[in-house]
């Protein structure tokens, strides 16, 4: 069962199949001020699966991780988002050529593929907060921004 | 129902097929709206999740190299097991990423139907898969439990290639069963026609697999129906696996039964 850290900032998840990578991202986190909870994306249960984290955790934010294959996950985080409209999003993924083609012409975002730079993550869920701070009922402004 | 598939069986092949039987002739299917024949189709999965793979141990590289520059950066008083421990992690993952690319440069060459080289030498099953257990317990919530008859099984196998197998059949079974779920391993040697083998059964009690699905099971690429929609699985791994260890003159068996779980049976020759 994860567990978020100790502290006081606003909470992240860390939303990743690669647990190496979780515990980097998890580190940098919190030595930014944030606190962390991770999920190592299993597969079992989709999009369900990652509804059940959040709605339990209720993070600030997440950093989640599209992967291939990339049209299944992207739909699999859309509708995780059409369901849990009370964070934002930061979206890593390691092909951005792909991730470009499911993303409509609505959702202007700028895509930059792993391997990342952990300050980056760190400003943009920084400018994503500061932006459009976290909703205490869910309201449909969930934003998505993608490195 | 179990189902159970076995490429050594008359009966019951995971192709579906008598064994000798041709290849079916590979299907077009559709990518980004184009027709695109099936080699051509795994070929560029095989890319997309080469890539995948290696940028995501890449990210773990450049990503502890930028912790451990930052905290001799901020700290007053940089603590030297914090950086030795990162660059440890650097180490691991330096190597994770020469394994990656040797696994698929294997399933390339299996692909194009050239031999793998293998370089064997005496090699204990049980000292390997005890090792991978306990480097996979460390990451996962999943109960792995590992059971064997004696502390040394030891055959004439390629042991870097045989980690990869052992790594694959685990990893399988922690992607594809529930959080928190038991996996159990055992080892063992059993009797054979040409002479004792050594058997590795990895059990899980996860999704299963459909019966409609085991004829094709051990194809690239192919996922099961049930998780073909939500895995980022890639299906390499078991069409990879089973050629390392036929190439090597053992068998790997799939019994699964959809929402109950999955066994695979590795057999090895044990050195005479």
């Amino acid at each position: 069962m994860p567990v978020p850290s100790a502290g006081s900032g606003p909470l992240i998840a860390v939303m990743n199949s690669s647990r190496d990578l979780v515990n980097v991202l998890k580190d940098s986190l919190e030595q930014d001020g944030f606190r962390t909870v991770a999920l190592v994306s299993t597969i079992v249960g989709g999009a369900t699966a990652q509804l059940a984290f959040l709605r339990e955790h209720e993070p600030a934010a997440a950093v989640y991780s599209v992967e291939p294959p990339y049209r299944e996950s992207w739909d699999i985080l859309q509708e995780v988002r059409r369901q849990w409209r009370d964070g934002h999003f930061v979206i890593t993924t390691t092909n951005t050529g792909s991730l470009r083609s499911c993303v409509g012409p609505a959702e202007a975002i700028e895509l930059i593929g792993k391997p990342f730079d952990l300050d980056e993550i760190t400003r943009e869920l920084r400018r994503v907060l500061a932006a459009r701070p976290p909703t205490l009922n869910g309201t449909a402004h969930n934003a998505l921004t993608a490195i | 129902m179990t189902i159970t598939s076995d490429r050594s069986t008359d009966t019951h092949t995971d192709d579906g097929l008598p064994p000798g039987s041709p290849v079916p002739a590979p299907i077009a299917r559709k990518q980004h709206g184009h027709d695109v024949p099936e080699a051509v189709r795994q070929q560029n999965m095989l890319i997309a999740v080469a890539a995948h793979d290696m940028k995501n141990q890449l990210g773990v590289i450049r990503g502890t190299a930028q912790l451990i520059e930052r905290h001799m950066r901020r700290a007053q008083a940089p603590e030297p097991e914090r950086i030795l421990s990162g660059l440890a992690t650097i180490q691991t993952g330096t190597r994770k990423l020469q394994r990656l690319m040797e696994a698929f440069m294997d399933v390339a060459r299996v692909q194009s139907g050239e031999p793998v080289e293998f370089n064997r030498r005496p090699t204990n099953l049980v000292a390997l898969t005890r090792g991978c257990v306990q480097e996979y317990a460390q990451t996962t919530s999943h109960e792995l439990t590992l059971s064997t008859t004696g502390e040394s099984l030891i055959g004439l196998w390629d042991a870097t290639r045989l980690e990869r197998v052992v790594e694959n059949l685990l990893s399988n079974a922690i992607k594809y069963s529930a959080p928190a779920t038991a996996i159990q391993i055992t080892i063992a040697q059993e009797p054979a026609d040409a002479g004792d083998v050594a058997v590795l059964r990895v059990e899980d009690q996860g999704v299963g697999i459909p019966a409609a699905d085991l004829p094709h099971i051990f194809q690239p690429f192919y996922r099961g129906s049930n998780v073909a929609q939500q895995t980022s699985g890639t299906g390499i791994g078991l069409f990879g696996a089973r050629a390392l260890v036929e190439q090597q003159g053992g068998t790997l068996r799939l019994e699964s039964t959809a929402g109950v779980g999955t066994t695979l049976t590795l057999r090895l020759p044990l050195a005479g």
